[in-house]
């Protein structure tokens, strides 16, 4: 075959020129000099002209309608984000401001902080057993390494990925904490009780002491502030002030108004851990807003169950049964904040938030003590105000990390 | 203040839904670029709303990007969200020397050529015998491929798709990511060749036979699965 001297054989058309043809960008000037080769080259041609239609597929595989993202990408990302952020000592490492300003509003900012719950450990074998003849009295967390849930606190804290946060959820917090599955769970959310069974605490809830009525009202919501110095709790971050053995109940109270501590209180009678929060959801569902209108809710309580109570007993008197249906469930306090709501909102719902909180705390220890609750609200509590809970308005500087201990409350008449 | 400020009650463990509404004014008539840009000054000056908008616009582009590289659909979800999650934490330090739907779609690639390159050596490292080099790719693309849970389209689909289109698409996942991931910015994302090579680090004057080079590879897969497909 005769090669005409001005036009190259085919294969010897740069890629990029035949490129061009399949994309139809061939400039005028080549059109005729690449028809020529490829007429001689009918394979190529064939193969050229397979790869546009190729081409307009590749383009077709990126239409919406087929690679349609699915619904909650972004909000979820954005969720991942904020909860990273403000859980785990895994604060939002930012060159600037920016997500000062955004954490706020950016999406519903879940914050709700109680620690509540109040157990009995008190068997054969307990390791914190109180002593008979001393008042009543909490017991300080144990030091075993396994009771500190979160980032070493020797290690720099940086930015937990989500997988190790998840993972850590899963393995080490689950069934307690955010999880995921759970029909109430929002972004950010944070599991206020926890109820993992602590070595050498029984589970019988026929054993043990009921829990002194003045617990919590003194050393966890109590309106006198803690004898804490304040800048040991806001250390720097990736710093605790002290060390977890050397905490005490009254700064875990104020650490976790702050947010910056959640409590985990250890249980044994899970059978009335179940009724408390029956009893409470009764209270908070029907004292509070039964229509769920106001600024903070109540998720993941057995509501249901609650109800059903709550149709056998007169109005302001009633007492939920004894089961043992062991909970496993935390409550979580949900506040939401959106671009709309203002401090003013916000302090509405904290205000109304932290007095359903007290409503628990008194309705568990009245419970525990066999008595009939009269009124959700006669237990004290701490102001809270929208600083207290909006800690990341504070300056970066000021963030402290979050962390979980196992602290064991002990306590007996 | 608004009576009813919060979303509570039976809706408070919902998945939030920040709202569709736009925050800030704009025209009908802005270009994406500039519509990025007011929403990136917007999210910067504290408007939360904003964030959302701006990736809402992107994505179906940032999701599809990461389904026609990974081929699975749970995966490229996981993906898309991992750089969402980037992209949400770069914004402060985005400094608008490109656009900002490049750099999106560049951390998003990033994201998937990483998490392929993980896929390859846990491949690699679990393979007894690599396979036979088949094609323009290597044996570790091979076990990629393979790797890779490829979306089979079934009857349905073809018939919906077209065949060619689904066919476009098996062949797609066999070639190499690198491969896969010019043409999906070439073709999927329209990219100008520029764009590609900045977002590539590849040098300009080979992107476009880059560009060739995973098309005649994947004109090969195609003309391979069909050959399988007929025997």
């Amino acid at each position: 075959m005769t090669t005409h001297p001005s036009i190259p054989p085919a294969d010897a058309l740069p890629d990029e020129l035949l490129l061009d043809l399949v994309e139809g960008t061939l400039r005028s000037s080549d059109v005729d000099r690449v028809r020529a080769a490829l007429k001689r080259d009918p394979k190529l041609a064939k193969r050229l002209e397979a790869m546009r239609t190729d081409r307009r597929e590749m383009t077709a595989l990126g239409d919406p309608g087929v690679s349609a993202a699915p619904v909650g990408l972004v909000a979820d990302a954005i969720g991942l984000v904020e909860r990273d952020s403000l859980l785990d000592g895994a604060p939002y490492r930012s060159t600037g401001s920016g997500f000062r300003r955004l954490a706020p509003a950016l999406i519903a900012a879940c914050v709700g902080i109680v620690a509540v719950g109040a157990w009995y450990a008190h068997s054969e074998g307990v390791l914190f057993a109180p002593d008979e003849a001393t008042p009543t009295q909490i017991v300080k967390a144990p030091t075993k390494e396994d009771d500190v849930v979160g980032p070493n606190p020797d290690e720099p804290v940086e930015y937990a990925s989500r997988q190790r946060t998840l993972q850590d959820y899963d393995e080490k917090r689950a069934p307690f904490e955010i999880a995921k599955d759970l029909p109430g769970h929002l972004p950010g959310s944070f599991g206020v009780l926890d109820a993992p069974k602590a070595d050498g605490f029984s589970n019988d809830p026929s054993v043990g002491g009921p829990v002194d009525p003045d617990l919590f009202a003194q050393d966890v919501v109590s309106d006198t502030p803690p004898t804490v110095e304040q800048d040991a709790l806001w250390s720097a971050p990736g710093q605790m002030a002290r060390t977890p053995d050397a905490i005490v109940p009254a700064e875990a109270a104020l650490w976790a108004r702050e947010g910056v501590l959640r409590i985990v209180v250890s249980p044994a009678g899970e059978g009335r851990l179940e009724d408390f929060e029956q009893a409470a959801a009764r209270k908070l569902f029907i004292a509070y807003d039964p229509t769920m209108s106001k600024g903070w809710g109540m998720t993941s309580l057995p509501t249901i169950r609650a109800t059903n109570i709550a149709s056998s007993a007169g109005p302001g008197r009633w007492r939920p049964e004894v089961d043992a249906v062991t909970s496993e469930r935390p409550m979580i306090a949900t506040l939401r904040v959106d671009r709309d709501t203002t401090d003013d909102d916000l302090q509405r719902a904290i205000d109304d938030m932290a007095q359903g909180m007290r409503a628990i705390t008194g309705l568990r220890v009245t419970l525990e003590r066999g008595e009939t609750p009269s009124s959700p609200t006669d237990a004290g509590g701490p102001a809270l105000t929208v600083d207290d809970l909006l800690w990341w308005r504070k300056p970066a500087s000021l963030w402290t990390p979050a962390r979980v201990y196992h602290l064991p409350v002990v306590a007996r008449d | 203040m608004s009576a009813q400020p919060f979303q509570v009650g039976a809706q408070a463990g919902r998945p939030l839904r920040l709202r569709k509404e736009a925050p800030v004014a704009r025209t009908d008539q802005e270009d994406a670029d500039t519509r990025d840009k007011r929403l990136l000054e917007a999210h910067r000056n504290g408007d939360a709303a904003a964030l959302a908008e701006l990736l809402e616009g992107y994505q179906d582009r940032l999701y599809g990007v990461c389904l026609r590289m990974l081929g699975d659909r749970e995966r490229a979800r996981d993906l898309a969200q991992d750089a969402m999650v980037k992209i949400i934490q770069g914004l402060d330090r985005f400094d608008g020397r490109a656009k900002l739907s490049t750099w999106m779609i560049r951390v998003t690639m990033n994201a998937c050529l990483s998490e392929l390159r993980k896929l390859r050596l846990r491949r690699h490292a679990s393979l007894e015998a690599p396979t036979a080099r088949s094609g323009s790719g290597t044996a570790g693309d091979s076990t990629l491929a393979q790797a890779i849970a490829i979306e089979e389209p079934g009857v349905e689909q073809r018939v919906q798709d077209g065949e060619d289109r689904a066919d476009v698409s098996s062949a797609l996942a066999r070639i190499t990511p690198e491969q896969r991931a010019i043409l999906i910015l070439r073709d999927m994302q329209g990219l100008d060749y520029k764009t590609i090579g900045d977002l590539l680090d590849i040098p300009g004057g080979t992107v476009k036979s880059r560009i060739f080079r995973a098309r005649v590879a994947l004109r090969e897969r195609l003309e391979a699965l069909r050959s399988a497909r007929t025997e």
